[in-house]
């Protein structure tokens, strides 16, 4: 690919992730997901792995552009590719990979990169604990950390009193911290 | 210091409620607790997870990819006979390798797996009850909770069956929510014909909105991409139900590829 269209494709591809565009998100998985999975499965990782790794590398990328901290002085397909690597070695220092450690330094990417990583791979946790609550407790979760008042949620939820409300609320939020501290990846993240 | 109230105190201390001693105080008191300095990283962390909805969308967009990209075939190893003489083999082999190529769309019992979203834990819903019935009742849907929140589902079903059975006898009917509680335990089960008969008795009530879902859901596990399948998806997809994105999203994958 020629230098022109490649930043042209790069434009395409940073501007539709930003913009959150189904079609773009496609594209740059067809592009780029295999070389990020074989790179996985190659070092005794899984499928679903790789898809993790993506992903994680995806929203890396997409947070660095929402902050307007990401300043490309390679190509896109290096960069993400860079940010996959690195949260894949991250993951393995984690479980205590020897060979990590030594091949981690050899990726070099921006100085937050690292807390970006971790804070994506710990809040994908919690929405995926989230998403293991009940519908109610999702909804009733969602308006309170949206701010809305017990009153209004019990008027929205057709709950008779604030004081259920409340009491549901308690036992909704500790299932979901008690479903996240369960899961083994929490430890490995802390 | 009880779960509730330390709870309450560190969402207090998250929102930013407290006074600046409060605050202080709040925070020596971190210094020294690790656990509880742990506890409000978690919670913070939990709260502003859930908050970026920007980046919640983003995951399910790839998700969806993941979905799509799943059931493609890969077959790597198509057989290329050395010497392709006659130009009509040529595209009878181009077509069949199209043909593995292609992506299929996903099955209704691959949506089913993804989609389906069963409860880990039902709590007890504050319906207004008769005090005369209050105690016993409220003993055995305890033991049906409790069976049901520890995967107990065989012992789960005959507490609900007690129960359906004390209300029946004692008020002359029952109410949405034990057939709601059974319709559930029997999916957990994979007994979905059963449970597909229990979601159907949910006429009205708190469950009724879920009870829809698991009901569109497992005639889709049964019947496939069906009329009625999509009549149900359709009353879900154009309502303010909280599934409908996800009605939608079925509507999209099932009937309009």
């Amino acid at each position: 690919m020629g230098k022109t269209l490649r930043r042209l494709t790069d434009e395409k591809y940073l501007a539709g992730l930003l913009d959150r565009q189904a079609p773009v998100v496609e594209e740059i998985y067809d592009a780029y997901f295999t070389g990020v999975s074989m790179y996985v499965e190659q070092r005794g990782g899984s499928r679903e792995d790789a898809e993790d790794v993506f992903q994680d590398a995806l929203v890396v990328v997409y947070r660095q552009l929402k902050s307007g901290r990401l300043h490309l002085t390679s190509s896109f397909h290096t960069y993400l590719f860079g940010v996959a690597k690195k949260i894949w070695l991250n993951k393995q220092q984690r479980r205590g990979n020897q060979f990590a450690f030594a091949d981690i330094n050899e990726v070099t990417l921006a100085a937050d990169a690292t807390e970006i990583f971790e804070q994506t791979e710990q809040y994908r946790l919690y929405r995926a604990k989230f998403k293991l609550l009940g519908h109610k407790c999702q909804e009733l979760l969602r308006y309170f950390l949206a701010g809305v008042s017990m009153r209004e949620i019990a008027r929205k939820m057709g709950y008779r009193s604030e004081g259920f409300v409340k009491k549901k609320k308690f036992k909704c939020k500790q299932k979901l911290v008690d479903l996240v501290r369960k899961d083994p990846a929490y430890r490995e993240l802390k | 210091m009880k779960r509730k109230q330390k709870q309450e105190e560190i969402e207090t201390y998250l929102s930013g409620k407290l006074s600046a001693e409060q605050r202080h105080d709040f925070e020596v008191k971190m210094e020294k607790d690790v656990s509880l300095r742990e506890e409000v990283k978690l919670h913070r962390g939990v709260e502003e997870a859930l908050a970026e909805t920007d980046i919640a969308e983003l995951e399910e967009i790839i998700g969806e990819v993941y979905l799509r990209k799943r059931t493609v075939v890969r077959r790597r190893m198509i057989p290329r006979p050395m010497m392709l003489a006659a130009g009509v083999l040529l595209l009878i082999v181009a077509g069949f390798v199209l043909y593995l190529f292609l992506p299929e769309p996903p099955t209704p019992e691959r949506l089913y797996q993804t989609y389906l979203d069963l409860p880990v834990e039902l709590e007890e819903e504050m319906n207004f009850r008769s005090a005369e019935l209050a105690a016993e009742k409220d003993a055995t849907e305890t033991a049906f909770l409790q069976a049901y929140r520890e995967q107990s589902f065989d012992a789960a079903l005959l507490e609900v069956e007690n129960l359906k059975r004390a209300s029946n006898s004692e008020t002359g009917m029952i109410p949405g929510k034990y057939y709601f509680f059974e319709g559930v335990t029997l999916l957990q089960l994979d007994r979905k014909k059963e449970a597909l008969k229990s979601f159907e008795q949910i006429k009205s009530g708190l469950y009724t909105e879920s009870g829809d879902w698991y009901y569109a859901m497992t005639l889709l596990a049964l019947e496939g991409a069906s009329e009625p399948v999509k009549a149900a998806m359709e009353g879900i997809a154009h309502s303010s139900h909280p599934k409908r994105k996800d009605a939608q999203k079925m509507l999209q994958l099932l009937f309009n590829p």
